[in-house]
């Protein structure tokens, strides 16, 4: 029979095996990712983040609102501020109000926010262990960027739709 | 909340806004070519309304874009002031509107602080958004800007 100092021991053991376990488990954990294009490069935000994605709507521009704030728009009993999340990364060549093409709308509790990307490219399962520090950038310096992940010969910056929402962090990086 | 909210509609630079009927006095039209009659102070005399102070918003509001039409078009809407009526220039008039209460919202939190502090809220019009305004705020807002009366400015 085990003394009380072995039963510690082994009790201590197993919690650490389980730490252990937890810690593969969010290892290998999966995070969805809607990924679309922007100018030349790639971003996503993991779906959860996602609140819909509809066809581009009629814009009404804001008066005396900020360049990055394109105007707002009716969607289902709700207004929705539109920003150009290009201009707002500080990308140039960037096509706001392209037509026809898709608008993303996301949230972060109660808010949401749309954006027009150039074109959306899908939706990417990858283990959450996938995403690396991002780059140094204005972007990220601005609190937009949560990492990055390395897909063949392509880099794509996964952004923070929290950080994004957040008016007092809304800024167009310049 | 239930109900309807009366509202008149007006356009200054190619926005629509809606502001609470019940500011509003009368509508007049400014003149491009017989001028109007003034008073020592520069006021517009309108024969219903008296002298009134021209205020001219499209610079509060229309990011400097002047007036999307001639003079001649252009309509005043005349608010009673503490000491004199003011006059509101405004493109165009486009007629009170009746709005349910649940088509009228606050203004997304993200806009807060950006645009002027006179808009107050959004309004569905069909599938027109309306930007909500307090004239009055504007008025004075103008008044302490320009002291005294302006000529509205044309586009261009």
């Amino acid at each position: 029979m085990p003394d009380e100092t072995s039963l510690q021991e082994a009790v201590e053991a197993s919690h650490k095996v389980r730490l252990q376990q937890g810690r593969e488990e969010t290892l290998w954990e999966k995070g969805d990712f809607l990924q679309f294009s922007l100018g030349n490069e790639l971003y996503a935000f993991e779906t959860k983040e996602i609140q819909e994605i509809i066809p581009s709507p009629k814009i009404t521009h804001v008066p005396t609102a900020p360049e990055y704030v394109l105007g707002v728009f009716h969607n289902r009993g709700v207004i929705v501020p539109a920003i150009d999340l290009g201009g707002l990364l500080g990308l140039s060549h960037t096509t706001p109000l392209a037509s026809g093409v898709r608008c993303v709308i996301i949230q972060a509790g109660k808010n949401a926010v749309a954006f027009i990307p150039d074109s959306i490219i899908g939706v990417m399962g990858l283990p959450v262990r996938a995403v690396e520090s991002p780059l140094p950038a204005p972007s990220v310096e601005a609190g937009f960027v949560k990492g990055q992940i390395r897909l063949k010969d392509k880099i794509v910056v996964i952004l923070d739709a929290r950080a994004i929402l957040e008016g007092s962090k809304i800024k167009a990086v310049r | 909340m239930a109900g309807d909210v009366t509202m008149l509609v007006f356009e200054l630079a190619g926005i629509r806004y809606g502001t609470d009927i019940s500011h509003i006095l009368g509508m007049e039209r400014m003149r491009g070519r017989e001028p109007h009659e003034y008073d020592s102070e520069g006021r517009i005399i309108f024969p219903k309304y008296g002298p009134t102070r021209i205020v001219d918003i499209v610079e509060n509001l229309g990011e400097g874009s002047g007036h999307s039409t001639g003079i001649g078009s252009l309509r005043v809407l005349v608010m009673q002031g503490e000491e004199d009526n003011a006059g509101v220039v405004v493109d165009k008039v486009r007629g009170v509107r009746k709005i349910p209460f649940t088509q009228v919202y606050p203004l997304p939190s993200l806009l807060e602080g950006t645009t002027s502090p006179a808009i107050f809220g959004i309004a569905r019009d069909g599938e027109e958004v309306l930007f909500l305004v307090d004239l009055r705020n504007l008025v004075e807002d103008a008044g302490k800007k320009d002291e005294g009366n302006e000529r509205p400015r044309e586009r261009g």
